[in-house]
């Protein structure tokens, strides 16, 4: 396998090599390091390599695997954080220029559950400032600038996790944690043609990670198949006492499963009305695919609420509670989209009526939307309607006229979880991508239903040009 | 020129109401109180923040009151009984 090959690879055959002592932590972290040097900038991707931290831990893990001491899948593997987690004595910037010096003395619970699990870090990722709570409005909003997709650098990698959607996509980590408050794990992935996975509110510990809205926050695996994120979930999911919203759950995943009975899923009525021609395309191969493992059922009517109301009305109290001094400060002037600077000053306008009544349609609209999802196995939508933004193009300006049914602000709404897979390709060579979404805690047969897809596609092995 | 706190919160308390007071009243003159809205708010920011916004950052501001009293106006629109509950439960 050449370096290039083994960059590419899965966390299971880099186990593999791992175990059978067929490659070393340290040369698996140096080819990472090395590809983080080469492209990282390009990208817009990193913020911090953690160089001599990742040596270290691959030191370490190459130690207690000759000493017979296996931890599992994720030892000695490296990754990087999107850079709102904390990490001890590392900067832990948010992405934004007010807090690029920050430094917290300890790390934050996913963190720790990754380094116990043997994984190593070897930098933290760039992504959108605040994770987009100020009402950023094109690429152009972190202290890093912009995140490019690396199947076309004119073009963003998405938000808010920018970086580690580009940097799983490049092969520049095996796999990446990034936080999704209303669409940013789904988004990064989809337009970088990873796969990502957002799990139920709660089932993962959001201790140490940088808040943007309590109620919505989540935290989750960004990689390059269904069959990783199902690995990197397990060793992350389970009951923190330091965060109060996890429930007493655990996710156990080690052997790569599949549907073991005929799965019923529904297709969202107007899915791809409103969908770039590729992307509806796309859509509808990948359905034929999904019909030879599961039974569909067209045309249901998701479930009509004012969701994205909702949701950003959440984001804006919470998120102007959680920044209210950076917003008194007047420092929000220093942030880098030019909506940010200015996007606190309404939110702190929000009040507490019409936030309460938010939070009250809420609790409706997410009892409604699991009775909905009840009924199917999964549900099943283009992730986005449209592929990447182009860099320096307002977004309401770039694809005009094109959407699709709420599934974002839903899914976040109601806190249940979501995998995206990418599913070929669209305008200027980007990816497209699908979603599943299920109810509550159904994660395992989210990751099942992506890897009997990926079992029968290549779209997940495709490897952007940016290393010709 | 210092904000006296009792003039600022008797300015300010007065504005979140006026989102209540535009139902039955005829299109033009809800515009007009709209934007009459909109100014105070922007007075608001001002008054309180003392910040120089540039003419680009200012028009923003309008565009995210704006589009801020749009969605209260539809969301307090949406009929809720008096006893539903926000989805968050207060332990102890």
């Amino acid at each position: 396998m050449s370096d290039k090959d083994i960059a590419f690879a899965s966390i299971r055959q880099l186990a593999s090599l791992i175990k059978s002592k067929k490659i070393s932590p340290v040369e698996l972290t140096k080819i990472y390091l090395e590809r983080l040097k080469k492209y990282g900038e390009k990208l817009g991707a990193v913020v911090t390599i953690t160089e001599e931290l990742a040596l270290n831990q691959a030191k370490r893990a190459e130690k207690e695997i000759m000493a017979g001491k296996y931890r599992g899948l994720l030892h000695g593997i490296p990754f990087g954080v999107k850079d709102l987690l904390a990490t001890k004595g590392i900067p832990t910037t948010w992405g934004a220029e007010p807090y690029r010096n920050q430094v917290f003395d300890y790390d934050a619970t996913v963190v720790k559950k990754l380094y116990n699990a043997g994984a190593i870090l070897v930098a933290k990722l760039a992504m959108v400032e605040l994770a987009g709570g100020m009402g950023y409005d094109d690429a152009d909003a972190s202290f890093t600038g912009p995140g490019r997709t690396p199947w076309n650098l004119n073009y963003w990698s998405g938000g808010s996790s920018s970086g580690s959607g580009a940097a799983v996509s490049a092969g520049l980590v095996a796999f990446a944690i990034g936080s999704e408050t209303s669409g940013s794990i789904l988004t990064p992935s989809a337009f970088c043609g990873i796969t990502g996975l957002r799990p139920t509110y709660g089932l993962v510990s959001r201790f140490g990670a940088m808040a943007l809205s309590w109620t919505l926050d989540k935290l989750g695996p960004m990689c390059r198949s269904a069959d990783d994120c199902g690995i990197v979930l397990s060793a992350i999911a389970g009951y923190d006492p330091k965060d109060e919203t996890t429930v007493q759950k655990e996710f156990k995943y080690t052997r790569k499963s599949l549907p073991q009975r005929k799965l019923k899923i529904a297709v969202i009525k107007g899915a791809t009305e409103k969908a770039q021609p590729e992307v509806r395309k796309n859509f509808e191969e990948s359905l034929k695919v999904i019909s030879e493992f599961a039974e569909l059922e067209y045309d249901v009517e998701f479930p009509d609420y004012p969701w994205g109301m909702v949701v950003s009305t959440i984001v804006d109290a919470e998120g102007a509670s959680a920044f209210y001094d950076l917003i008194l400060s007047g420092k929000v002037s220093e942030l880098r989209n030019k909506r940010d600077k200015v996007g606190g000053y309404s939110m702190i306008q929000v009040s507490a009526v019409e936030y309460l009544n938010a939070m009250r349609l809420r609790k409706k609209m997410r009892k409604a939307l699991e009775e909905f999802l009840s009924k199917y196995d999964a549900i099943v939508a283009p992730t986005r309607a449209t592929v990447s933004y182009p860099i320096g193009i307002d977004f309401d300006k770039a694809y005009p006229g094109s959407g699709g049914p709420p599934l974002i602000p839903a899914g976040n709404a109601a806190g249940v979880p979501a995998i995206c897979v990418p599913n070929g390709f669209g305008q200027n060579n980007l990816p497209t991508s699908i979603q599943f979404m299920g109810r509550s805690f159904s994660e395992k047969t989210l990751i099942q239903i992506a890897n009997a897809y990926q079992d029968r596609t290549d779209w997940h092995l495709r490897r952007p040009p940016i290393d010709s | 020129m210092k904000i006296k706190r009792r003039k600022f919160l008797q300015f300010a308390i007065t504005l979140p109401a006026l989102g209540y007071l535009t139902e039955g009243i005829e299109p033009q003159k809800q515009n007009e109180t709209q934007s009459e809205e909109v100014e105070k708010l922007i007075e608001l920011v001002n008054l309180r923040h003392k910040v120089k916004f540039t003419d680009e950052q200012l028009k923003m501001l309008k565009e995210e009151i704006e589009s801020n009293i749009r969605r209260r106006e539809r969301l307090l629109n949406l009929k809720l009984s008096n006893w539903d509950e926000p989805d968050f439960k207060f332990q102890v």
